[in-house]
């Protein structure tokens, strides 16, 4: 039997996917080895956008895309990837939810461009001279530039077969996928790969875990108010843990190393809007209503990774 | 196949009549690049380009996020 083939596309996100894919390393190489990788940019392999369209329709066995999309070269691409895909995997939380650049959504393109390129502190621009998606330089020189658009999540723009939560993908739970999609022992199409456990249930400051209650919260406190306990909910504590609607596939990371869970896994199963349940959940843990006013910056913190996917989605601007 | 059939397989008309070979994407780095070289009558390189096609806008969706949540923030923008 001939070797599977995989794509491996990296849109609107950092590479940050593609590193944890390579982070595999011993567990890759044996991936590797029963994998045709026939595609990779630009991050890895030296191929160029002409190649992938090049190949004949539905004649890579799996595509996976990390990153948002943003521009029109990443709509187009994901497009080609589709068309040449069987199975298309979301990878990572760009791909899946929109991510952290996902924030963008907050902003006109004009507003982002405005900051960016002419209002900082630190920029010379005294004619204003913003990206155009063409420009003639010299008079001779034609040069396109991709145009921008509000960020999708990959399900918006083409179909989706499975999502992996993340920012990025544990690497031990990219290995479980790379071997689960390896062995054909894949959930129904749709779905997300993950095994389907919040953080808090793999975390180990969880009270309930110990056969202790959970407290509710009596204050609402940031990181830089001083340090946690060692060992105990950091919810219960007052730091705003998004672990009890976050999928825990990263085994519960960041509270292991002090810090609230910021919701990168992606929406425990069943839920379509992470915000909205994130926003419900910690309401319910706070001892009173008073507090929820103390919440530092809501729309960042329940919105960090999923605003595209999310019912606002493009809806709000600031 | 010889360089010059390479060369004329890759080419395209570009601004003014002008040949123009385009490499999209730069690979082997995060951060979407783009070159365009433009080729005079004789086929000899007369200018070449460097375009960075991807814009995120971190400047203004960070305003208003609270201090000690940056850093685990940008670190997205680039994680290779
Ligand atoms: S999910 Fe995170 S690591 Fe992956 S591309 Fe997006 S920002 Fe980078
Ligand atoms: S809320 Fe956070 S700290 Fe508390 S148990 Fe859940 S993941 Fe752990
Ligand atoms: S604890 Fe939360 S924010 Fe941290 S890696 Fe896990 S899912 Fe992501």
């Amino acid at each position: 039997m001939s070797k599977p083939k995989l794509a491996y596309y990296l849109a609107g996100g950092c590479g940050g996917c593609d590193i944890a894919v390579v982070d595999l390393s011993e567990t890759l190489v044996d991936v590797a080895l029963q994998l045709d990788i026939v595609f990779w940019a630009p991050t890895v392999a030296d191929a160029k956008y002409k190649d992938l369209e090049a190949m004949p329709d539905g004649s890579i066995d799996v595509g996976l895309v990390s990153g948002n999309v943003r521009n029109s070269e990443h709509e187009h691409i994901v497009k080609v990837m589709r068309q040449k895909c069987k199975v298309l995997i979301a990878f990572g939380i760009c791909a899946s939810c929109g991510g952290i650049k996902g924030l963008v959504n907050l902003h006109t393109t004009e507003q982002l461009l405005d900051k960016a390129y002419i209002n900082t502190f630190s920029t010379d621009n005294p004619e204003k001279i913003l990206p155009q998606t063409t420009v003639v330089v010299d008079g001779k020189y034609e040069l396109t530039l991709p145009s921008l658009m509000d960020a999708r999540p990959l399900d918006q723009v083409v179909k989706v077969d499975y999502y992996v939560g993340g920012c990025p993908p544990y690497h031990e739970h990219i290995g479980k996928a790379f071997m689960a999609l390896l062995s054909g022992q894949l959930p129904p199409s749709g779905s997300w790969i993950t095994m389907g456990k919040a953080v808090c249930e793999v975390c180990n400051r969880n009270p309930v875990l110990q056969g202790k209650s959970k407290k509710f919260a009596t204050t609402v406190k940031r990181t830089i108010d001083g340090p946690p306990s060692e060992d105990g909910c950091l919810l219960e504590e007052g730091y705003l843990c998004l672990g009890p609607v976050t999928q825990g596939d990263c085994g519960s990371k960041c509270p292991s190393a002090n810090v609230p869970c910021r919701g990168c896994g992606g929406p425990i199963p069943g839920v379509k809007d992470f915000g909205l349940r994130a926003i419900s959940a910690i309401a319910s843990m706070l001892d009173n209503e008073e507090l929820v006013d103390q919440i530092p910056d809501p729309v960042h913190l329940f919105y960090r990774y999923t605003l595209p996917s999310s019912f606002l989605g493009k809806k709000i601007k600031r | 196949m010889g360089l010059i059939d390479i060369i004329k397989k890759i080419t395209q008309k570009g601004g003014k009549g002008m040949k123009k070979i385009e490499i999209n994407p730069m690979t082997r780095l995060e951060g979407h690049g783009k070159i365009t070289i433009f080729l005079d009558e004789q086929g000899n390189v007369e200018n070449a380009f460097l375009q960075v096609v991807e814009f995120m806008g971190y400047e203004k969706f960070l305003i208003g996020m609270p201090i000690e949540e940056v850093p685990r923030t940008v670190q997205t923008i680039c994680g290779v």
